[in-house]
């Protein structure tokens, strides 16, 4: 098929959804309402849950860190606390640049190239929280195990046998999944921008 | 008030051709229909911007354009449409099947392309002119004229296929 043939098509179609019923008035206005009001309660839950655990986190340890006595607890502790409170203003930070973008004054293009760098900005951020939550995992245990007074938890042989083998098989299994995912986010969004600036 | 009644206005007025943006964006029925009520959400959202705009039709073809090169190149995508059964606006059937068979086709194809040749196509199946798509997606005249020829290569092979 031509593409004047698409056109003469596209035409004979643009002619048929003119002729269908007006949406209505009330119509318009409960769809936007209804949209504004889905929009605030994503916000809260996945953005709003997440902050308040990694706060939480770093609030105990930043509560109890007097209590620690053992010097190299204090150092993961410390880690702990600048991990808990970056990661989620990293991932805020970005995720609000996505929903920033100027729809009403910007042209396509613009849009989509900016969307695209902030996307794959968004990527590289995931992909760095991945390590750090890494990090997180690895150095929480000793400073925690001292606070509860389970310190002892680590001498035993089932701890360094089973759980710790386990705890690294599922950490490998997860990251490299995720890794993978973040991967292909961006090499999509590298090729689109390739694309668009050709 | 009058701000809701002029919105709803540019709306109805506009209704077809907001629904033509998700036909070219979308896949489903129900990814058409969210995408078309995130278009009127972002409508009102920019709305006081439309008042500046110096031809409003452009201003409401970028506006349908960007909400969905944004709203369907985001990871997670959650369809949040809410129920809308009253609104009957859709293509009908030209009870032609070939003619049918062959809209099906020009959709399929169409969708294969990236996101702004999608926009740059139905902006030329809209009957714009080359200097009128240039003003609307923000690329020279000269790139649309090379990215209109590449599109109607592929248009015409997926065809033919």
């Amino acid at each position: 098929m031509e593409l004047e043939e698409m056109k003469s098509l596209w035409s004979d179609l643009s002619v048929k959804v003119e002729k269908q019923d007006r949406i209505q008035q009330g119509l318009i206005m409960e769809i936007t309402k209804q949209r504004f009001r889905s929009k605030l309660n994503s916000i809260q839950v996945s953005e709003l849950i997440g902050t308040v655990v990694c706060f939480a986190g770093a609030a105990y340890f930043i509560l109890n860190f007097g209590k620690l006595e053992i010097w190299y607890n204090q150092v993961f502790a410390l880690i702990n606390i600048l991990i808990a409170i970056a990661l989620p203003l990293l991932s805020l930070t970005t995720i609000r640049s996505m929903k920033n973008l100027q729809i009403g004054t910007e042209s396509p293009i613009s849009i989509l190239k900016d969307f695209t760098k902030r996307k794959l900005r968004f990527w590289q951020v995931q992909r760095l929280s991945l390590v750090l939550a890494s990090v997180y995992l690895l150095t929480i245990l000793l400073p925690f195990a001292e606070l509860q007074g389970k310190s002892e938890v680590f001498m035993s042989r089932s701890f360094w046998i089973v759980y710790i083998p386990l705890g690294f098989a599922f950490m490998l299994m997860f990251s490299s999944w995720v890794w993978k995912k973040y991967k292909r986010g961006i090499a999509s969004s590298e090729a689109l921008l390739r694309e668009l600036t050709e | 008030m009058i701000k809701e009644e002029e919105f709803v206005r540019l709306i109805q007025d506009n209704q077809g051709l907001i629904y033509k943006i998700t036909t070219i964006y979308s896949k489903d029925k129900e990814e058409r229909e969210d995408l078309y009520q995130e278009i009127v959400y972002q409508t009102w959202k920019s709305f006081d911007y439309f008042k500046k705009a110096s031809k409003p039709t452009t201003w409401l073809y970028r506006v349908g354009m960007n909400t969905a090169i944004t709203h369907l190149n985001k990871s997670k995508r959650r369809i949040s449409a809410v129920p809308i059964e009253d609104v009957k606006v859709q293509f009908t059937e030209s009870g032609d099947f070939e003619k049918d068979e062959k809209i099906q086709e020009l959709y399929v194809q169409i969708r294969k392309l990236n996101l702004l040749d999608r926009g740059i196509v139905f902006l030329y199946l809209e009957g714009k002119s080359y200097e009128e798509i240039a003003e609307i997606s923000g690329i020279s005249v000269s790139n649309v004229g090379t990215r209109m020829s590449r599109i109607k290569q592929k248009l015409k092979s997926g065809m033919k296929s």
